[in-house]
């Protein structure tokens, strides 16, 4: 079998291709690392076979006795009710991508261990600083003017929630696919909303605006009860443990040195 | 004498002095400040305005009038809001 052993954030992840091309297909689109443990807590099997293209980013969610179903135009995920084996069946690469992303964010938040947002993460002295914000906010932009910092993620970027803080582990789920992978996590400094302006300014969030200002950049999509409490209670630990701020920013580095300061 | 009650299960997220109601049904998030909060959280079970305005008048040293007031407007907020129904007398 056409197989991919890998770690996303700590969970080993082995993904059942069902051709060589497919294979070929995930370590294009994918940065994964790689991972030697032979146990996976997932295992997904990745089906090329949907004729319908995208129409629409919107994903309906089923929940079912024996597992949940996520549903687009464009693909299709079966995950059990354990989330150890789901069956993923896409359109194309496009389809995939967002499949394996849709899937990953739901596995973290059923285990309550943390969340997908959408964010672009730079590594400062072992410290991660995400940017956020709305769509042509910046987010690519401020990764691309924090180089030669290392960059964790560049459009979806991966959150775990623990008693002591926030940590961020490096993300396979890129616009743009970089060779290099970051092993193990590192603190979350801060949260910075972005917005593009003639000047650098970084100004504090209150928790509650920081709360409402998250809510729609966590990749999720499940309208269950018990599934939108539980993305509740982990945006408000990220929110509580996190500085947040508004970060407004001249196209250029040297919003850094406000981050710094 | 007329009551009123939240209208259906909702959660509330807590942050130093605000709080915000998510109403999942609606898609709809609501900040309250502390009294508001106050008064919400008094609405889990039925209430009056008399009753509530009691409430945080103990708690607040607030004029009667005033709070009446307030509460007055507060409620036909929520009510418009979809977060809070009628009770009943």
């Amino acid at each position: 079998m056409n197989r991919i052993q890998t770690v996303i954030g700590e969970h080993p992840i082995e993904i059942l291709c069902d051709s060589p091309e497919t294979k070929a297909v995930c370590e294009t689109l994918f940065s994964f690392r790689q991972s030697i443990r032979v146990m996976p807590e997932l295992t997904v099997t990745v089906i090329r076979g949907i004729e319908r293209p995208f129409t629409s980013y919107d994903v309906t969610v089923s929940k079912r006795r024996t597992g949940t179903y996520y549903e687009r135009a464009d693909f299709t995920i079966y995950v059990d009710s354990l989330y150890k084996e789901a069956f993923v069946e896409v359109h194309s690469e496009l389809a995939l991508k967002h499949a394996m992303m849709t899937l990953y964010s739901g596995f973290i938040v059923e285990t309550g261990w943390g969340l997908l947002l959408h964010s672009s993460c730079v590594l400062e002295k072992d410290a991660a600083h995400l940017f956020t914000g709305q769509s042509g906010a910046g987010k690519s932009t401020a990764a691309m003017l924090s180089a030669p910092r290392a960059l964790l993620s560049d459009e979806a970027s991966i959150l775990k929630m623990t008693e002591s803080g926030v940590v961020i582990y490096d993300s396979p789920f890129r616009s743009e696919v970089d060779c290099t992978v970051w092993e193990g996590s590192y603190p979350l400094a801060s949260v910075n909303v972005l917005h593009q302006s003639l000047m650098n300014q970084r100004i504090a969030m209150k928790q509650s605006e920081a709360f409402l200002t998250l809510i729609d950049k966590v990749f999720y999509w499940s309208r269950d009860e018990r599934d939108v409490k539980q993305v509740i209670q982990l945006l408000q630990k990220l929110v509580k443990k996190t500085d947040i701020h508004h970060l407004y920013f001249k196209k250029d580095p040297t919003f850094w040195e406000m981050m710094n300061g | 004498m007329k009551r009123y009650i939240q209208a259906h299960e909702q959660e509330s997220v807590n942050f130093e002095q605000e709080h915000i109601v998510l109403d999942a049904q609606q898609f709809t998030a609501t900040t309250l400040n502390e009294v508001g909060y106050l008064c919400w959280d008094q609405l889990k079970e039925a209430r009056s305005i008399r009753e509530l305005t009691d409430v945080i008048t103990k708690q607040y040293h607030v004029p009667d009038a005033i709070v009446i007031a307030d509460v007055t407007a507060f409620l036909r907020k929520m009510m418009e809001s979809g977060l809070i129904r009628d009770a009943g007398e």
